[in-house]
């Protein structure tokens, strides 16, 4: 299975958000305390599921930046209590568009996203990935953060 | 109203609207469906010069839309904003009648090239 190159997830996201952003990619699962967000995504024509998990800062970035807001009213709005509709829209969007990095060979539908925690039939399957990618990520200007892609047993 | 704009997400049909204007078009008009279904009845109202919808979505997904349009006999051009980008699906889509698959993320230039042949003289 061929494995997206941090180059080609970069310009995704340099593309989308018109931000300078640069991927890493790393061996180990990276260490992060922040909140999570995660992806999922139906693969054709196996219908095989992968999950992309990542820092929720960094997803709030991804959307933000879409939105035009400044980083310190992203950080915001991630903490409110009730949510921010038009950001969480931003960000579901985001995942969408990361579909066409999600699997170079096969064609990747966006499911859901997920904040915080993911259903325990997917989080069970997640514990030993029979695929994995690890990147660290930075967004000029914006909180960067941990980046995976996922594929459960 | 000049173009109708599908997609069930706010942000994108925000983007897309922005994008258009940054290609040029400062005067177009717009409506917005958040899905096929909603659009396809918006089309027996409404007389768009041009369509652009997504691929995935809830309700009725934009190729169903496309193919029910197409259906009804309306000829409308229409065009894909999506993150599909496979052949096959660049394929169905031309086949069922689209104009053009415009792949996202997009910039103003893509819009550009892809809506000159449509819009022109707006």
């Amino acid at each position: 299975m061929a494995e997206p190159k941090p180059l080609t997830i970069a310009q995704l996201f340099s593309s989308l958000t018109g931000r300078t952003v640069n991927f890493t990619q790393v061996l180990k699962a990276p260490v992060t305390k922040a909140r999570q967000a995660y992806g999922t995504y139906l693969i054709k024509p196996a219908d095989s599921m992968r999950v992309l998990q990542l820092d929720l800062p960094l997803l709030g970035s991804f959307g933000g930046s879409l939105l035009g807001l400044p980083s310190d009213t992203v950080k915001e709005r991630l903490m409110s209590p009730t949510g921010d509709e038009p950001l969480r829209d931003a960000m579901h969007e985001v995942l969408n568009v990361a579909s066409t990095i999600i699997s170079i060979d096969h064609r990747a539908i966006f499911q859901s996203m997920f904040l915080d925690a993911v259903p325990s039939t997917i989080s069970e399957s997640l514990k030993n990935p029979a695929y994995r990618s690890y990147f660290n990520a930075t967004v000029d200007g914006y909180e960067g953060g941990a980046f995976s892609i996922l594929a459960p047993i | 109203m000049d173009v109708l704009l599908v997609d069930d997400s706010k942000t994108m049909r925000m983007l897309v609207q922005r994008a258009i204007r940054q290609a040029g078009y400062r005067t177009l008009t717009f409506a917005e469906a958040e899905n096929g279904a909603l659009a396809l009845a918006a089309m027996q109202t409404e007389k768009p010069r041009l369509v652009l919808s997504d691929w995935n979505m809830p309700e009725m997904s934009g190729i169903e839309f496309l193919q029910a349009l197409r259906k009804e006999g309306n000829k409308t051009p229409f065009g894909f904003i999506t993150s599909e980008s496979s052949p096959e699906i660049k394929n169905l889509a031309i086949s069922s009648g689209a104009s053009f698959l415009l792949t996202k993320p997009f910039n103003p230039e893509d819009v550009q090239s892809a809506l000159d042949p449509f819009l022109e003289g707006c």
